[in-house]
């Protein structure tokens, strides 16, 4: 079995989640982690601790992982790539639609150099299996969305980095309800039409706390998305109503399970001409034990390195559709670049 | 590992006509006497969950002894009959005959939209959730025509096998490859993706062999849905030996989750579903009640089962599944 080196950029909450995933993996060999922040390094044991970025490129890595703040990610994936290094980014991939399109334009001019964002939300058993169902047609065509995620600030929330908007560049929707559209793109067509208003009226951040989103697209879907960082009780909510039935993806499991078990509802309409259409179908609840969606997309992502497939599930065309909704939500929500 | 919960009504009436259920429960009793307890030769087992030897002798059925596993609480007949003569039973016993020339064709309507239909709705999804490019299907031991309609009509698989030494079925007609052979002398080898066993565990008396063929037969990652009935249900706990539904051959081994699960665990499987989706548990104790008024149940229970109120009956049934205590159930196994 050919073992691939990789390395790990950032060392956050996310670079630890990679830590696991990487050393777990019988594919993957860790050879070292570079974090710039010194109180940072001191978690570090048990592994190289690289001094420079640079010194990354130079070593024998064939992956690095880049699990930076926003602002830091796109140099480092094109430099990543520049030096014959497959890249696994976290999300968001950049703090806007230009960062991305830089990653993209080092993408292709590093043919063969795979690429792939951490829209991990993809690998959750709930959509893993919701996708089965609709991929199967029978609930028929999907209609229209309508998503809730957000959480409540946590411990230290007012000094972390992702409410600075010149590191993140934006707030909650681009943190978390990133996630979100990106389900909603998984599931439905583009969204060519994007409304949003977004508040920042409880934790007065230079970025929002709280958005809504109102979209359409060409074929008539339509969606809508809370995204929030005052929703004191942590939720994830994705109903999805298809011509036949709908599929409801609630709860979200979790390193601290605050998002509550993770099930799928999945219930068949009742037609007209049935005695007993009162509105309340009879529905089939699988819940879920068990979060593989780290390792899932890794997998993933080794399956394109190792047999020269191009990237297709969390790819930067799905990190540029997603950022373009964003992008369109900010311009569109009342003077955004004035109030933050 | 998942648990599915499912809010479907129906009858089991409609799936089993009392007066024809009785017929068959009748011709069942003297069946057993003439083919296993007079003439064929009967053989002790360990536990067929976890293997343990320890047991407690539950109650007779038939004349046959049912046994209580000490360590994982499995439900087990032994001595039992071999399965060569299971086989020569399933096919030439006047119960099974009215089986399949009475009961499962007056029945098959509603079996196909309530049990077949969404069975096969259930390979079909988590078969897309598990695996990428399935071919090949394979089935053990069916032998109603309304399982062949349907393995017939599925789209995802392009390659599918009956296995069942007792199906009478034209398999021109079909397109459906049938291997008539016994267990072990079926020779495939790490080329089936999908294996499905309805109700095949519990009537099968060599599970140890059952479980090591079609491990061999699966690819690796391969996946095996299993339905079954199961000891730990609500109906079987408060009916024990009068539950109308267990009763022999057909109720061999009756497995506990636990029980289930070191089974599954011996032969080299992982469990990605475990769910016990019935619906009938507290109809079959309201049933069971009514034909025996000398059963005395727990007043809590009988105050459940007299209650009129459809909505409560609903409500402890889905209580029931949320909690894997139905007596109904459905496991998706994966080939490590």
């Amino acid at each position: 079995m050919n073992i691939i080196k990789a390395a790990i950029i950032g060392y956050g909450y996310m670079g630890e989640i990679r830590r696991k995933v990487v050393e777990e993996s019988p594919r993957l060999e860790l050879a070292g982690i570079f974090e710039a922040n010194t109180d940072k390094c001191k978690k570090i044991t048990g592994c190289k601790l690289y001094n420079k970025f640079e010194d990354v490129l130079k070593d024998d890595v064939g992956i690095i992982f880049v699990c930076t703040p926003n602002s830091f990610s796109p140099a480092l994936c094109i430099a990543g790539m520049n030096a014959g290094k497959h890249v696994f980014c976290e999300k968001p991939p950049g703090r806007n639609v230009e960062d991305v399109e830089n990653i993209i334009k080092s993408e292709q001019q590093n043919q063969g150099m795979k690429l792939m964002f951490g829209f991990n939300h993809r690998f959750h058993p709930g959509v893993i299996k919701a996708r089965a169902i609709i991929n199967s047609g029978r609930l028929g065509k999907i209609i229209a969305v309508r998503g809730v995620y957000g959480k409540s600030g946590g411990k230290n929330f007012s000094q972390s980095w992702r409410n600075d908007r010149n590191i993140s560049g934006g707030g909650i929707l681009l943190d978390q309800g990133i996630h979100m559209l990106d389900l909603f793109l998984y599931f439905c067509d583009d969204f060519e039409s994007v409304k949003c208003f977004t508040s920042n009226s409880f934790w007065k951040f230079f970025t929002e706390d709280n958005a809504h989103l109102i979209m359409k697209n060409k074929n008539g879907q339509t969606a809508s998305m809370y995204s929030s960082a005052t929703l004191w009780k942590h939720t994830f909510k994705l109903e999805m109503i298809l011509e036949e039935g709908y599929a409801t993806i609630e709860g979200l499991l979790s390193k601290t399970s605050s998002y509550g078990q993770e099930r799928l509802i999945v219930g068949k309409r009742q037609f007209e001409d049935e005695a007993s259409a009162v509105g309340n179908p009879e529905e089939e609840i699988t819940y879920f034990d068990r979060d593989l969606s780290w390792d899932l997309e890794v997998k993933e992502f080794l399956n394109c390195v190792d047999n020269d497939k191009p990237v297709q599930v969390s790819s930067s065309h799905d990190a540029l559709k997603v950022m373009k909704i964003i992008e369109k939500a900010y311009i569109d929500s009342q003077n955004y670049e004035e109030v933050y | 590992m998942k648990n599915v919960v499912i809010f479907d009504r129906y009858n089991g009436v409609d799936l089993k006509p009392s007066s024809l259920f009785n017929d068959y429960v009748k011709l069942t009793a003297e069946s057993i006497k003439t083919f296993f307890v007079k003439g064929a030769k009967l053989q002790k087992c360990a536990c067929p969950g976890c293997e343990n030897k320890d047991m407690v002798s539950s109650f007779e059925k038939f004349g046959l002894q049912y046994n209580e596993c000490k360590s994982c609480g499995t439900l087990y007949i032994s001595p039992r009959p071999t399965d060569i003569d299971l086989v020569r039973y399933y096919k030439e016993s006047p119960a099974r005959i009215l089986w399949r020339n009475e009961l499962s064709k007056k029945t098959d309507k509603a079996r196909k939209e309530k049990i077949i239909k969404p069975r096969f709705a259930w390979i079909e999804e988590s078969t897309r959730e598990y695996l990428d490019n399935p071919q090949h299907y394979a089935d053990i031991d069916t032998d109603q025509q309304a399982y062949v309609d349907e393995i017939k009509k599925s789209k995802i698989f392009t390659q599918k096998t009956l296995i069942n030494p007792f199906l009478e079925i034209d398999p021109k007609k079909t397109g459906i490859n049938v291997i008539g052979s016994l267990l072990d002398k079926v020779q495939i080898k790490n080329d089936i993706d999908v294996i499905s066993l309805f109700e095949v565990a519990d009537h099968t008396s060599d599970i140890n062999l059952l479980f090591r063929k079609f491990n061999q037969w699966l690819k690796p990652g391969g996946l095996c849905f299993v339905t079954s009935i199961i000891i730990s249900g609500f109906d079987f706990q408060v009916l024990w030996d009068k539950s109308e539904n267990l009763f022999p051959p057909d109720r061999l081994n009756v497995f506990s989750v636990q029980g289930f699960n070191d089974l599954f665990k011996r032969h080299g499987f992982e469990c990605l579903e475990f769910s016990t989706p019935g619906i009938l548990d507290l109809e079959n104790v309201k049933r069971t009640a009514a034909h025996n008024p000398e059963l005395i149940l727990p007043r809590f229970i009988k105050n459940l089962v007299s209650s009129g109120e459809d909505k409560l009956g609903q409500a402890f049934q889905e209580f029931l599944q949320a909690n894997l205590l139905s007596s109904y159930a459905r496991m998706v196994i994966r080939k490590k």
